[in-house]
């Protein structure tokens, strides 16, 4: 106790009581009471357990998920150009330069000087604008393909993303075979995560195999971006997806906007949830901007699946995007722990410790064969696929 | 005024719209650790439940936890307004919990009160125990206009008529005198620090101070209560405080009458418009400065309280500590959170092999003792990198071998373009022994420590960890010590993040005449050579080798390749244990080890370049330091 002249201490007291003999009786028994100023009411909230229906499995290609080679250059580029919350048409990256330096384009500069050659003549582009652009030999992307399969075995498949360069997304869509199952209409639909240069640039490698794609892209797109789908030569359907409102597609299969400002000035990214067959629910993403832990709440909040169970994850899981204020604490615990996922590949923006701190924890990642400049088996590389609810 | 940062619709969803407002005012202020330090952040995180959405942070100058949640919205004259419950979790040992309720007090002394405040979310009572202040947040329906606000009383105050006595050793102690208050909780200025920084980030997303200020103060209640009523009483000295501030061009004052309730007599009101001088009550506020912080890299920093020169981290370590291992993990986080790092090495050793394992900028110094060749060439280093890049974090990553005593001038002399955050130092918990007892400078690393990694905490025995905490304790008590594994610390444990931190080490704590002594480095018989290796090595032979070290070998790393797998594979050696793993890049040509020893030069130089595949780099560094 306090020895400050007997005076009662609070902290000394319950201290002493949360060890020892009282326990937490001295609430419980309603020893002293207390009268709230403010009653808090949480609103009783019922699982919404929207029916987006069923598929029997769903198949991941990593088409490419190297985003770009060297961090150093790209975070030192963004610091010159002005830090993280500037718009990033204005870095003057490929394909945007217009030979003006780091922090001086805009997306109207840029694309006039390669509009004529989108997206028919992609070679020429790129000579164009690595001649114009500041670091063009370090863009990737970042591309996924999506095959589901519904229960009367109907194959449906769908691309998420386009990556960044034209050279290197034309060169990882030959070495999976994207170019001619784009050109055949194999491919129905292509989704946009978000804006970001490393999902969103290379749309023109897209539309070159074929430009009448049916185009899902997330509510928040800014006007530049909405240009590019026009500029870069898409003729089909396009479709905004609102923010917070479940868009299913097929059957078992649906996607969903998270709205939340992105580093770089974008707003709102685009996830895919599909519904396995005697598996749960598998949850696909380009970057996971919002937290997984927001990713699996939204689906135990919108959406009816098998088992209850949240069984599968792919992507770049942006763990927790900011400082926490409790370092002591571990995020990848719950984040992964928590929900119990059965199956999880993982790449991109995840980081390749992070990953292997997965494995060590027991969590069940599918490890990759680290080939095409994909840096660690942990990750699920360049060219690897990873099946739910069927081996691969 | 919202392009920027809000893209959401408040005509469609008002619920959703206004949390997702408040989501990205607090998510977008936290982008630029510059300017996230300098609006008054100190860590956030999100509270998801499927019910609301909430938030728990960290702000400057106060210990405890904030917790925001959604409570409802409403559409009234053209404006949606949504209502915030603002919470404030003292630390344990905050004497502001001692003003606290007694229940709230209780509370707060739970061994699980920290993941109670992390899910608050889940615990209504929480929000409701420590409840502090409501804040509100309002848009225009045409999205053109802005209102954040704030309500709360100077005092939040119970009295317990009859007192409350809880049992203690036995017998009943008076917890509460008969009339003696309960709660007398300082309400408004909790309520006014988050509101300050909260509104100081909405300056900050809208680049634009607010155009419109308004106070009102209201006479303030309390609550009598004992077992049988509970009653609202005046209470002359408390006062209620409603504070609202307007962006943009909005009839702000309609709806403010709205927040404030018609018919209640005020005391006093402040009103404030854009052409007048700003009150004096409110004239310091960072709301105002705020919107200047985007544009930073034109104004005048100090003004703003913005240091603009990054963070340098001194990281030292014995030889084979595993301050690469620290390092990775310390850059991964880093950029996973879009932060960018320079590392300055100096390894033993021709060859940078650390550089090799790192995929960031890395300027070498001169290879050999930071203490002894450094002299001007840090300077030059930072120089380089400031003018290239502009890093978050600047580790000086020293050599195995070095003394952080000798750096102590270095630093001095490069404040100009770095803030010194801490030395933080790895220690081998396996080897500290064999370390202490043989050389000097591992015992000054610990010294000179204001962190402390206990590192392959996985490797040692229970027993021989004590000992070692034992030890490290003796030569240093002031450093905060960590247990690690594989060089695994979340860097925000000791890096930066807290004011609290900084002011305890605000610098190296050592006084003036200990600095002119040289201190004792690598000078205890330390010498280290290189060995080249051409083509690929027998894997057993090498092994076999490697296992007849004498202790005498302390460390050997480089990149070698086996006959059976022609993949460079990673070698580390630290006193009788090693590991090999696949070296990261396969392209890289190098094949090398790098090794250090004290005393008489082992065989196994000799014996490994008497194989015909490795070859003794001719300048022997037998000075090492």
């Amino acid at each position: 106790m306090s020895e400050d002249k007997g005076q009662f201490s609070r902290r000394d007291f319950f201290k002493g009581a949360a060890m020892g003999v009282l326990g937490g009786t001295a609430l419980g028994m309603g020893l002293f009471s207390y009268s709230p100023w403010r009653k808090a009411y949480f609103p009783e909230v019922k699982r919404k357990m929207v029916d987006i229906g069923v598929c029997k499995s769903v198949k991941v290609t990593n088409i490419s998920e190297t985003s770009w080679f060297k961090n150093a250059v790209l975070m030192s580029d963004i610091k010159a150009a002005g830090g993280l919350l500037v718009n990033q048409y204005t870095y003057n990256w490929p394909p945007f330069g217009d030979g003006t330096g780091l922090g001086k384009g805009s997306y109207e500069n840029g694309i006039a000087k390669i509009k004529h050659l989108l997206p028919n003549n992609l070679e020429e582009a790129w000579r164009v604008t690595e001649k114009l652009s500041v670091s063009p030999d370090n863009a990737g992307g970042f591309a996924a393909l999506i095959e589901v399969e519904e229960m009367s075995g109907r194959k449906h498949k769908f691309l998420l993303d386009s990556g960044w360069s034209y050279k290197w997304m034309d060169e990882s869509f030959k070495r999976e075979g994207i170019d001619q199952m784009l050109r055949n209409n194999e491919i129905e639909a292509f989704i946009i995560s978000h804006e970001h240069f490393d999902h969103f640039w290379g749309i023109p490698v897209v539309f070159k195999y074929n430009p009448n794609i049916t185009t899902y892209y997330p509510q928040g797109l800014y006007p530049e971006g909405l240009q590019y789908l026009k500029d870069a030569g898409h003729k089909g359907k396009l479709i905004q997806v609102k923010s917070g409102a479940l868009n299913p597609i097929v059957p078992g299969f649906a996607t969903y906007n998270f709205p939340v400002p992105i580093i770089c000035r974008v707003y709102g990214e685009q996830s895919i949830y599909a519904n396995v067959k005697d598996h749960g629910l598998v949850s696909i993403t380009g970057c996971c901007h919002f937290g997984i832990i927001q990713f699996s709440e939204t689906a135990f909040r919108e959406i009816a699946y098998e088992k209850n169970q949240l069984y599968g994850i792919y992507g770049g899981l942006h763990i927790s995007p900011f400082e926490d204020w409790d370092p002591k604490y571990d995020d990848l615990v719950i984040s992964l722990g928590k929900y119990g996922y059965q199956k999880i590949g993982c790449n991109h923006c995840t980081g390749v410790l992070c990953a292997k701190k997965f494995i060590e924890r027991g969590y069940p990642v599918q490890k990759g064969t680290a080939r095409f400049r994909s840096p660690d088996p942990a990750y699920l590389g360049n060219g690897d696929k990873i099946g739910f609810g069927i081996e691969v | 005024m919202l392009q920027n940062f809000f893209q959401g619709d408040i005509r469609t969803d008002e619920d959703g719209a206004i949390q997702e407002l408040l989501r990205a005012i607090l998510v977008r202020a936290q982008f630029v650790p510059a300017a996230r330090h300098a609006l008054g952040w100190r860590g956030l995180r999100q509270s998801v439940t499927t019910a609301v959405e909430g938030w728990t942070a960290r702000i400057e100058e106060y210990d405890g936890v904030f917790g925001i949640c959604f409570n409802g919205s409403k559409k009234e004259n053209g404006w949606v307004i949504g209502a915030f419950n603002l919470s404030y979790f003292p630390a344990a040992d905050e004497a502001m919990v001692e003003r606290c309720s007694l229940r709230a007090a209780a509370c707060s002394q739970r061994p699980d009160y920290m993941s109670l405040i992390r899910d608050f979310l889940q615990h209504e009572e929480m929000v409701s125990l420590f409840y502090t202040g409501t804040l509100f947040l309002a848009l225009d329906t045409r999205q053109k206009s802005l209102y954040l606000g704030m309500q709360s009383l100077t005092a939040q105050r119970t009295i317990a008529r009859k007192g409350i006595k809880l049992p203690h050793n036995g017998s009943e102690i008076w917890a509460v005198n008969p009339g003696g208050y309960d709660q007398n909780f300082p309400s408004l200025s909790v309520t006014q620090a988050f509101f300050n920084v909260l509104a100081a980030s909405l300056s900050f997303n809208l680049e634009q101070p607010p155009g419109w200020l308004i106070e009102r103060r209201f006479p303030g209640i309390e609550i009598i209560y004992d077992d049988k009523t509970t009653q609202n009483i005046p209470a002359p000295d408390i006062e209620e405080v409603l504070t609202g501030l307007g962006y943009g061009d909005g009839r702000f004052d309609a709806l403010f009458e709205t927040l404030a309730g018609t018919g209640r007599v005020p005391i006093r009101e402040i009103r404030w418009l854009g052409k007048d001088a700003i009150p004096p009550e409110y004239s310091e506020r960072k709301w105002w400065t705020a919107p200047h912080l985007t544009t930073w890299k034109t104004l005048n920093k100090k003004g703003l309280g913005i240091d603009e020169r990054p963070p340098l981290i001194i990281l030292t370590g014995f030889l084979g500590a595993g301050k690469t291992s620290f390092l990775q993990h310390f850059i991964e986080y880093q950029t996973q959170r879009s932060r960018f790092i320079a590392v300055i090495q100096n390894e033993i050793g021709n060859i940078g092999l650390d550089g090799k394992l790192l995929d960031y900028k890395v300027t070498e110094i001169d290879e050999g003792c930071v203490c002894c060749s450094l002299a001007g060439n840090l300077k030059r280093a930072l120089q380089e990198i400031l003018s290239n890049f502009q890093p978050d974090f600047i580790v000086l990553e020293t050599t195995g071998a070095a003394n952080p005593f000798n750096l102590l001038d270095e630093i001095r002399d490069v404040e100009d373009l770095v803030r010194y955050d801490c030395t933080a130092t790895v220690v081998d918990a396996v080897n500290l022994d064999h370390a202490l007892s043989n050389f000097q400078v591992a015992v000054e690393q610990i010294k000179a420590a204001d962190v402390l990694l206990l590192n392959k905490c996985d490797l040692a025995t229970e027993a021989s960890l004590q000992k070692a905490c034992k030890q490290i304790r003796n030569i240093n008590p002031k450093a905060m010590v960590f247990m690690t594994e594989r060089g695994d610390l979340n860097p925000s444990l000791i890096f930066d993040v807290d004011d609290r931190w900084a002011k305890k080490y605000i610098s190296p704590d050592i006084n003036d005449s200990e600095l002119s002594v040289h201190h004792s480095h690598i000078h205890d018989g330390l010498w280290c050579k290189t060995l080249y290796i051409t083509g690929s090595v027998n894997r057993d032979e090498f092994l076999s080798l490697v296992k007849s070290l004498t202790s005498s070998i302390f460390r050997i790393k480089g990149i070698v390749e086996f006959e059976d797998t022609p993949r460079p594979m990673l070698f580390q050696y630290v006193a009788g244990r090693f590991e090999l793993s696949l070296f990261p890049s396969p392209d890289i040509q190098e094949r090398f080890l790098t090794v250090i020893g004290q005393g008489k030069d082992s065989d196994i130089v000799n014996d490994l370049a008497s194989k015909g595949s490795i070859t003794l780099d001719r300048t022997e560094l037998n000075k090492a330091g």
